[in-house]
């Protein structure tokens, strides 16, 4: 309908010029000097690279933090040196919520006995493997020391507060199998991508009666480079027991294609982002674990949203995950896994649409938060 | 269609001085095809102190990557810098209006019945003009389609839209353009 129309239009403002806006020629020169100057194409290497001297940063910085909070912390589980708190041991530490902390925030007199217990809990939680540390030497003398006294001391909370699944249920009073449910709840940074290749199509457009297009003497050719996506998270994973633990987050994920389009010789490139807000809920399984490696698979599946055109994108990963504890606040990991991706009902061409099923990697850094 | 502003290999010769960092070169580019270049960025950018961000950093990716352009005849440096100068100012579209999320419509194709208005005693200044007061989501896809002779399926993947409302897009461009110059041809016909 009313092609010529248009093409009259094209026809009139084909050399249409108005007067340029000026111009910086400092920066054009500075352009033209880098224009011999060809990109390389490790971008991606860079990429990761950069994003693991930044968690690699955060994680320093966050140990740093973590270890100035650890004496306030002492000063707050003064409060809770009770016989029973203590019986439970690490992973009744975990069990507290923040909430019964606050509730006793009332400055309570320093007791010598008292501040060794609060010690002994404190290696517990934090450093429960670590043999040479003198404080978990002491833990099982000092107990018996701190237990009646601690019975003898009032309890300032009106009331435990009593644990989702009772301790005992889970773990047997043994401290000695306790001491390996460290790291409740765990925060993780991560960067993922998938390892294939970047995904390079041909697409042949042969006009079709389109009248824009029968000016141009060959047909055009455009042809599409899907690079790998690559997503960035932080999630949270809490222990559910000795083996198994369960973790969400968000997670934001970039999907960029070049799409270059030859026209009578020439090539132009653009580029297509997608961005992806996600949601992903994983369980892992514990295989192994040592002093410092621990070894885990991990399922789930995430749900996202795309901040541009398509709808819900809908996925299912797996994999098998590796750690290792850097420093008792945090630990390294790298999980390469296999993704599938459901289709998103869109046009839109993806990355995902020609690999819905791949292989991905992802690493990161944990922080243990109790 | 493009002038063929060069006789013999002169074109040619500029690019290859462009690539070798020679400033006059710059400025010879300038003085050729920067009127041009403008008048296609002022196409998609309304707004003057945009309009001049996006013509200097069209010129700034046409320089820094000159080194990448291979000349292929006559007329092509001038394809390809109109092409950076439409991707610069898409650029900026999907940056500065990402909000503004481009309208779904879904129009049913049959307002065009009567034949559209003359456009042959419009002055390009007013066509710009007119295409300036499109929003900005019809206004791109039009300029798409229109001048730089994309397919609906290249302009859907180029915006992140679907192919059915780059062609709705464009139907409801074209009814407003027609409107618009049907308004100024009743306001400028000779009444004697």
């Amino acid at each position: 309908m009313n092609e010529e129309w248009l093409e009259q239009m094209r026809q009139k403002m084909t050399d249409y010029k108005r007067p340029a806006p000026e111009v910086s020629w400092d920066a054009i020169d500075r352009a033209l000097a880098a224009g011999k100057v060809h990109k390389t194409r490790m971008l991606w290497l860079r990429r990761m690279a950069a994003a693991a001297v930044i968690l690699l940063i955060a994680g320093v910085g966050y140990w740093d933090i973590l270890r100035n909070d650890t004496e306030q912390a002492a000063e707050k589980r003064l409060t809770e040196n009770h016989g029973e708190r203590l019986r439970v041991g690490a992973s009744a530490g975990i069990w507290h919520n923040d909430s019964s902390v606050a509730k006793i925030r009332v400055p309570v007199p320093v007791i010598p006995p008292a501040r060794i217990s609060v010690t002994a809990i404190l290696a517990e939680t934090i450093t429960p493997i670590s043999e040479s540390s003198p404080d978990t030497i002491h833990t099982a003398t000092i107990e018996e020391e701190a237990l009646p006294r601690s019975n003898g001391e009032g309890d300032i909370r009106p009331k435990k507060q009593t644990p989702p699944t009772p301790a005992s249920v889970i773990y047997p009073t043994d401290l000695h199998q306790r001491k390996h449910i460290d790291n409740r709840l765990t925060a993780k940074v991560y960067m993922s991508s998938t390892m294939a290749d970047n995904r390079h199509n041909n697409l042949f457009y042969k006009p079709q009666g389109d009248s824009i297009d029968e000016h141009f003497k060959y047909p055009k050719q455009i042809s599409m480079t899907k690079h790998q996506p690559v997503r960035f998270g932080l999630s949270l994973r809490y222990r559910l027991n000795d083996r198994w633990s369960i973790e969400s987050g968000l997670s934001y994920t970039r999907l960029s294609s070049d799409i270059s389009t030859t026209i009578d010789g020439v090539t132009t490139v653009t580029e297509q982002h997608l961005n992806y807000i996600g949601l992903p809920l994983n369980i892992s399984y514990d295989l192994w674990k040592s002093n410092h490696f621990g070894l885990y698979v991990t399922t789930g599946g995430t749900i996202e949203k795309s901040l541009d055109t398509s709808p819900w994108q809908f996925s299912l990963s797996g994999g098998i995950g590796a750690e290792y504890k850097l420093m008792n606040f945090f630990s390294l990991y790298a999980e390469p896994g296999l993704g599938y991706y459901f289709k998103d009902g869109s046009t839109t061409p993806t990355i995902y649409q020609d690999h819905p099923l791949n292989f991905n990697l992802s690493f990161g850094l944990r922080f243990n938060l109790k | 269609m493009p002038q063929v502003i060069f006789i013999g290999n002169e074109e040619q010769r500029l690019v290859e001085r462009l690539q070798e960092n020679d400033r006059t070169a710059a400025r010879e580019f300038y003085t050729l095809y920067a009127e041009s270049l403008a008048g296609v960025c002022s196409r998609y950018i309304t707004d003057e102190d945009d309009l001049k961000d996006v013509f200097q950093n069209a010129l700034v990716h046409i320089f820094s990557h000159i080194g990448d352009f291979k000349y292929r005849g006559a007329g092509s440096l001038q394809a390809w810098a109109t092409k950076v100068a439409v991707n610069e100012s898409l650029k900026f579209l999907r940056m500065k209006e990402h909000h503004e999320a481009l309208p779904l419509d879904y129009v049913t194709v049959d307002h065009l019945e009567d034949e559209p208005p003359s456009i042959s005693d419009i002055p390009p200044d007013i066509i710009c003009q007119m295409l300036n007061r499109l929003p900005t989501g019809y206004r791109t896809v039009l300029n798409l389609y229109v001048f730089e002779g994309k397919s609906h399926q290249e302009i859907a993947r180029l915006l992140g839209i679907r192919k059915d409302s780059s062609a709705s897009q464009l139907l409801r461009a074209k009814e407003m353009l027609i409107k618009m110059i049907r308004k100024y041809n009743d306001d400028n016909s000779p009444r004697r």
